[in-house]
Order: C-alpha cells, then structure tokens, then sequence
C-alpha cells in the first residue's frame, strides 16, 4: 500500500512538473502582438457632413440652412476640414433625437457627422442644439450641446458651434468666434487714409473705430477683449492710445514730451503695457503699469529696440533690436537684464509675437528682398517660412496659436495692402475679405 | 523565430518523459483489484446463478428440460472459465476495450438461460422448413456444431417468453447482461436457432476471436489476478473489471488534462504559419497609413501613441478592441487627438478586411500599431 501510495504522489508530481514545462514553454510559443510603426500619414481635410440643421418650429426654418452653411464655411476656411456636399448624403437627420445610421455615413467616407437643430424662442431668440459624431467610431463626440442667443446674433452662435466641432475633433481651442482689429486703408498709394476697422475673423460686421483725420497704426486687443492699444499720430508724434471697444472711448497713455511711443502690447494679464519710447534719440523697451502709470525701462541699449511681445505666462518678452547690426530677434526677462538673441538666419528679422501656445514666435523676415512671415521655436530652433512675397509684414495669432494672420502689400505705384491668413504649418494661405485694404491686423482673444 | 521549435521540443520530451515514466506506474492499481476480488463472495456467486435460471427455465419449459439441461451444464463448466480467461483480456486491453470487456463476461455467464428461451419460440416456424437454408444462411461456421432441435419443442415458447423475462431480472445482478449481448445474440440466434441451437460455449468462440484480436496486453494482466483468486474465478471477475475502468479513465483524464494546458496555454487552435514576411507586414502599414490624416500643425502632431487592437480572421479590427497602449510627447488633451486619428484610420481602411495571410493568422490576431508622426512634422 505504501508503495501505491508512492506511486500515486510520484504519478502526482510528475504530471504537475509536466504541466508546469507544457505552462511554461507555451507562453514562450504563444504569437506577441505584431507591431508596426506607421511613420507617413497623409495631410489632407479631414471629410465630414453637416446635413441642414433641422427646424423644430416655423421660426427655426429661417435660421436652420444658414447656420448650418456658415458651421461648415468655417470649418472649412480652417483648411483642415471638407465637406461632403448634401447630395452625396445616402441618411437624412430627420429628427435630432433619431438614432444615427453610422453605416450609411461611413459609405460615404465621412469622418464626423454633424447634427443641430434650431427654436425659435419666444423674445427673438433662437437656440441651436447640436451633436458631433465620429462616424467609424461610431460614437458621439462628447456630449450635445444648446446656444441660445437672439436671432440676429445667430452668426455668433454658428461660430460657436463650428469652434466647439473643431475643438471635438482637434483637441484644441477654435478661433471662429473671434474679431480682429486692423487698420482700413483707403485712397490711393503714397496719400492712404487709415483708420481702425473691427471685424469677425471672416471679414463679417465690420466696424470702424476711429475716423481717418489722424494716422493709427499697430492695434492690439487686450487679453480681455474689451480694450485697444494702438499708436496715433494724432499729437503729431507717434502716441499710445487706450480704447474701450465698446465705447470707443480713448486716453493717451504716454505722452512725454520729446518722445515718441509705439508698438504698445498688452501683458498676459492686461494689467501692464510694454512699449518701445523713443527719447533723445535712443529707443529702448519700457513697460508701464496701467493702473498706476508708472513705467519702467527694461532696455538700455543704443540700439533700437522695439516691437516687443510677452511670452503666454508673462515671463519673458520678445523682441526687435538691432545691437548685433541688424535686426535680430531676442529674449529678455520681463524684469527686464540681459536678453538673449535667438534668430541667427540670414536677413533681418522683426515684429515677433510670441504664440498663445507659448512654445513658438512668428516674426517678419526680410531676406534677399523679399519678406516672409515665419515662425520659429522660442529658443531660435526650427525656423520655418510660411509665405514669400514683395512684402509681408505684422503677422498676428489667432487666439488657439494655430493661424497666422499677416499683412500683405503688393507691388507697384497702384500696390495696395490687404489681409492673408496662414496656418502655422504653411498650408491654407488665404487672403481675408476686407471692404478696404487693410494692415496691422490683430487678433482677438476667444469669444473677444 | 525559434518559439515554435521550443514547443516542438517540449512537446516531445513531455510525451517520452510520458511514454517512459508512464509505464513504471500501471502495475501498480494491479493490486487493488487483487484485494477487490478477495472481498467478492465466491463459487456462490456461480453457483446461485446456476440454480437459479436452472429452476426457472426448468419449470417454464417442460419440454425443453433437456434442453435447459444442456444449457444449464454448458454455462456452469465452460462460462466461468471462459470468463476467468476473458476477464484478463479487458484488464490489457484497457481504456479502449473496456465495452467490449464488460459484455463478453455476462455474455458467458448468462447466455445459455436467455439463449434457450430466445430461440425456443421461433424455432416452430422455420425450424423444419427453413433447415437447409438456415445452414446456408448463418455466416458463422462455428455454431454448426451445436445440436439441433426438434420442432415439436417449438410450440411451447411463446409463454415461456414472458417467464423469460422474470428470470433475466433474478440474473440482473450481474448487470453486464443487459447491454450489448442479449440483443445481438438474439438477432444472430434466431436464423441459426431455426435448425440449431448453438450452446453457449460454442457461441463464446465466436466472441473470444473479436476480443482476442488485441494480444499486446494480455501477458501483463492474467498473471496476478490468478494467484489472488484461482478458484473463486466467478468472483474475480467483478473485481478486476472494477480496477481497470478508473486505469484507462485516469489515462484519459491525464491526457484530456494536458491537452487542455495545451491548448489553454497555445491559445486556440489557429493555424500559426511562419511570420510575416516584411512586404505583407508593409501591405498593412501602407493600408494604414493612407487614411492616417495627420494635422501637422496641431498639438497632437507632437504626439506617438501605441494602439493596441484584437483582429478577427477576416483582417477586421474586432469591435471594441481598439485601446490605446501608451502615448509620448503631449498633454492629454493632444494625446487624446492622436489616438482619435489613428483609430479612424485603422476603422477607415479596414473596409472589408486588411489583406493579411489567413495561415498566419495567429501572428496577426493581436497587432500593435506606433502611430509616430516625428517625420511630418
């Protein structure tokens, strides 16, 4: 018996080492995962469908096909979206509750799916409620979401929706619901009036600001929206100028005599202005706190130095100087101490503006007569040059860091200036509808 | 590469290590069945039997008394050893036989009451016409040998088909009756029953040459259970029957078990060809990498993520199994957008199947995608 007993732990161990080597060696058979690395995609308009938003009551309908149209003029102005036309539509959204038929959608290739409704409320106010899908997912994109506003603001609220979409789908901020401001140029080369002109990032409701009786140049939003800096020559010297947008009410904010002041900018948190000041000759950077009005020089250089740009978090400034020789671009503290040149390419370089992103600077560069807006890493890497032409110059951000909007002039005695906009990564140059020619655009905060 | 030749490897050693270190450990239940057979009652085990269909076939067949008789003495003497010799037989034969085993030992014991009584009923219709042929009829040239029976005796069988039914339910103990024997005996017996009556010891030949075709075992098994219990061999019979069942089942049961870790640990038996080669493993990634729309200027272009995904059989991404595995070089938000467009593109491509090699499918059934978009930048 003992012996069985033997046998039987014997029979027991030997099966349990057996399946131990067939556990082991097995995981080592047992196929991984193949791996690949896809290192090329393409860059091309992501396809999407936005079917006509649908009316939930009479006083919808009138709003329903135009709020739809002005989603999909945005995205697509962005140059990373295309639309698929309504034609090509296999499903209708007859209901905005109504389940999506994901294969129906996927036939035709569209990536997301874009559905709304819109009530008219009672008061003149209509809301707008929409969902964004990823059609081969097939699910939603986050979860639906309502505007509601008056009717005649209904393109706001279209700019809304199309930022929303875009941020779903990109993961990052939009831009459309945004004004820039720009200075409008009328008349002919050499006797051009200029004034301050708002308008919608598209070119819509434009509105002027100051009338053309004195030269403006170089406006700037502040981080709020709700104020403007900009240089007048109204005094007959250059000026700095604080605007209330909604009032249009100014006030000079330095006005030193002998001096001239230009190229203001607001800080991150708009409490303080940075600034170029001209005085015996010399122009240095200086900055001024705008609730006291005192203002401290962070240069002290006998070469001009100007056009300067706080970085997003307020801690550095970029900008113009011509120490080295020729315009460079530096960094300094915005303390003010020793500034670090970081554009070191061929030809001349000014106006930075450092990103919202924080982790670029776009500037105007001059390089074998020709100007082009580029943009750079804040350390003076990966210079790259967006556009090329007789003249480029005052390139702005849009509030996501994504677009670049810049002043264009062409050549000749009948050369006239207008508005480009280009995505940072050189695709999508575009001119921007302006009634007048215009110059100095600047760029609105998000919702500004 | 060499994943394949280790389980190769393994297997073999397992299934020698199996085949050599397997054998040290069949005799051993042996000796259980020894002691099992000294626990069973004995000759009265036989001898009950005896008696009993002995009476019963007696009273219900007057006519056939003599006929009983033969039966009677021939199951007594010969069944027993025929079954003592028998029973070894399934003891080798193990696992596989032990159906066969289980029928051949009742079959002996019991036959010769049932067998009688079968035939005893239609004997009256075809015994005298059918003589000749039934001789020309019956494919087993053994039984010939057993003695015929008178036609007169035929009348009687049909009442003493119902008291043939008590009598299997005294002889029932041995519970290898029932199966398989009886019914084809029956079917064989009653064209040879029509002019002859085979004996059940003529009709064990016919048995013994289907069970004796497998001789590889026999040697092993008859030598012990002899010795315990010579005489009392009705008794052994139970016994050793008992034992080798649970042999073969815990054979199975080890081999059941290890096919299981098998193919628990190899996965599913999915063909697992060679590898890919590096053209079919670039077909995919051009595939792919014609709907990865890639938005250069956007924070997710700093991104890398690594998806991971289960496929089916038909190249298509099985639902719900796109994850994303890790990521590098972006806030969340960023991280978030990279990993949206490289699953469309994995979604949008797709269609009705990547065009991967079916036979390699185990190679493939799990991919994981680096979605690296540094070169674009």
């Amino acid at each position: 018996m003992k012996m069985m007993r033997y046998f039987d732990k014997g029979m027991l161990l030997f099966r349990l080492v057996l399946l131990a080597q067939l556990t082991f060696f097995a995981t080592l058979g047992t196929a991984a995962p193949l791996r690949l690395e896809i290192t090329e995609g393409v860059v091309e308009p992501l396809a999407f469908a936005a079917p006509a938003f649908i009316a939930e009551n009479a006083g919808g309908a009138e709003y329903a096909s135009q709020l739809a149209e002005l989603v999909v003029q945005d995205l697509t102005s962005s140059g990373l979206f295309r639309v698929i036309p309504s034609r090509a539509h296999i499903s209708k959204i007859t209901s905005f509750s109504s389940p999506v038929q994901f294969s129906d959608w996927m036939a035709i290739n569209a990536q997301a799916l874009i559905a709304g409704a819109v009530t008219a409320e009672a008061g003149g106010q209509i809301t707008v409620k929409f969902r964004v899908y990823d059609v081969f997912a097939g699910q939603e994109m986050g979860q639906g979401l309502q505007f509601t506003g008056r009717a005649d603001g209904w393109r706001r609220i279209a700019h809304k929706v199309a930022d929303v979409v875009y941020s779903r789908i990109t993961g990052e901020t939009g831009y459309f619901d945004s004004r820039v401001v720009f200075v409008s140029e009328s008349g002919r080369k050499g006797a051009r009036k200029k004034r301050l002109a708002v308008m919608d990032y598209d070119g819509e409701n434009v509105q002027y600001l100051t009338d053309s009786s004195a030269l403006v140049l170089a406006p700037r939003f502040s981080p709020s929206g709700d104020k403007l800096l900009y240089t007048s020559y109204e005094s007959g010297f250059p000026r700095i100028y604080l605007m209330d947008v909604g009032s249009a009410r100014r006030r000079v904010l330095q006005n030193s005599s002998g001096t001239m002041s230009f190229a203001p900018r607001f800080s991150p948190d708009g409490s303080s202005v940075v600034y170029s000041l001209e005085k015996g000759g010399n122009t240095d950077i200086y900055i001024m706190s705008l609730s006291s009005g005192k203002q401290r020089r962070l240069t002290n250089s006998p070469a001009i130095e100007t056009a300067p740009s706080f970085s997003p978090d307020g801690t550095q400034v970029v900008f113009e100087s011509d120490r080295s020789g020729d315009p460079q671009l530096y960094v300094m503290p915005a303390r003010g101490g020793s500034a670090k040149r970081v554009s070191f390419g061929n030809g001349r370089y000014g106006t930075p503006v450092w990103s919202p992103r924080g982790d670029m600077i776009a500037f105007t560069k001059q390089s074998k007569g020709r100007f082009h807006i580029g943009v750079m890493r804040v350390d003076g890497s990966q210079e790259r040059l967006l556009t090329a032409s007789f003249l480029d110059e005052g390139p702005s951000w849009s509030p996501n860091g994504r677009v670049i909007m810049f002043a264009r002039e062409t050549q000749g005695a009948n050369g006239a200036s207008s508005l480009y906009s280009v995505d940072v990564s050189g695709r999508n140059l575009k001119p921007v509808r302006t009634p007048d020619g215009a110059s100095d655009p600047a760029w609105s905060p998000l919702g500004g | 590469m060499h994943i394949g030749n280790y389980l190769s490897a393994t297997l073999h050693i397992g299934v020698l290590s199996w085949v050599l270190l397997g054998g040290i450990f069949q005799p051993q239940p042996v000796p259980f069945e020894v002691s099992n057979v000294a626990l069973i009652t004995p000759q009265e085990f036989a001898d009950l039997v005896l008696s009993d269909t002995a009476p019963s076939a007696a009273q219900v067949l007057d006519d056939l008394d003599p006929l009983a008789a033969q039966a009677e003495d021939s199951p007594a003497a010969p069944d027993p050893e025929q079954a003592v010799e028998t029973m070894p037989a399934p003891m080798q034969n193990e696992s596989p036989e032990l159906p066969a085993i289980a029928p051949k030992t009742p079959e002996a014991l019991k036959m010769p009451t049932p067998d009688i009584l079968d035939t005893s009923p239609q004997f009256a219709p075809p015994a005298q016409e059918n003589l000749p042929q039934a001789s020309q009829m019956s494919d087993r040239p053994v039984p010939r040998s057993a003695q015929r029976v008178a036609l007169e005796e035929v009348a009687p069988p049909p009442p003493e088909v119902n008291i043939d039914d008590l009598r299997q339910e005294a002889a029932i103990p041995d519970d290898l009756n029932a199966p398989v024997a009886p019914p084809k005996e029956e079917a064989s017996a009653p064209e040879a029953a029509s002019r002859e009556i085979v004996t059940e010891a003529e009709e064990m030949p016919s048995f013994a040459p289907q069970q004796s075709a497998r001789p590889l075992k026999r040697p092993v098994a008859p030598p012990q259970p002899e010795v315990p219990a010579p005489e009392p061999e009705p008794l052994p019979e139970p016994a050793p029957e008992v034992d080798p069942t649970p042999e073969p089942t815990r054979m199975a049961e080890t081999e059941a078990a290890v096919a299981a870790a098998l193919a628990d640990a190899i996965g599913e038996t999915a063909p697992m060809g060679p590898p890919l080669t590096k053209s079919e493993e670039d077909t995919l990634r051009v595939a792919v990498q014609k709907c990865w729309v890639v938005d250069i200027g956007s924070a997710a272009a700093n991104v890398t993520v690594v998806l991971g995904m289960q496929m089916t059989p038909e190249g298509k991404v099985k639902p719900g199994s796109l994850r994303l595995v890790s990521s590098q070089g972006g806030a969340d938000s960023a991280t978030k957008t990279a990993f949206q467009a490289a699953r469309r593109a994995v979604l949008r491509c797709q269609k009705g199947g990547y065009n991967l090699p079916t036979e390699k499918y185990e190679h493939w059934r799990e991919i994981e995608m680096t979605f690296n978009p540094e070169k674009m930048r």
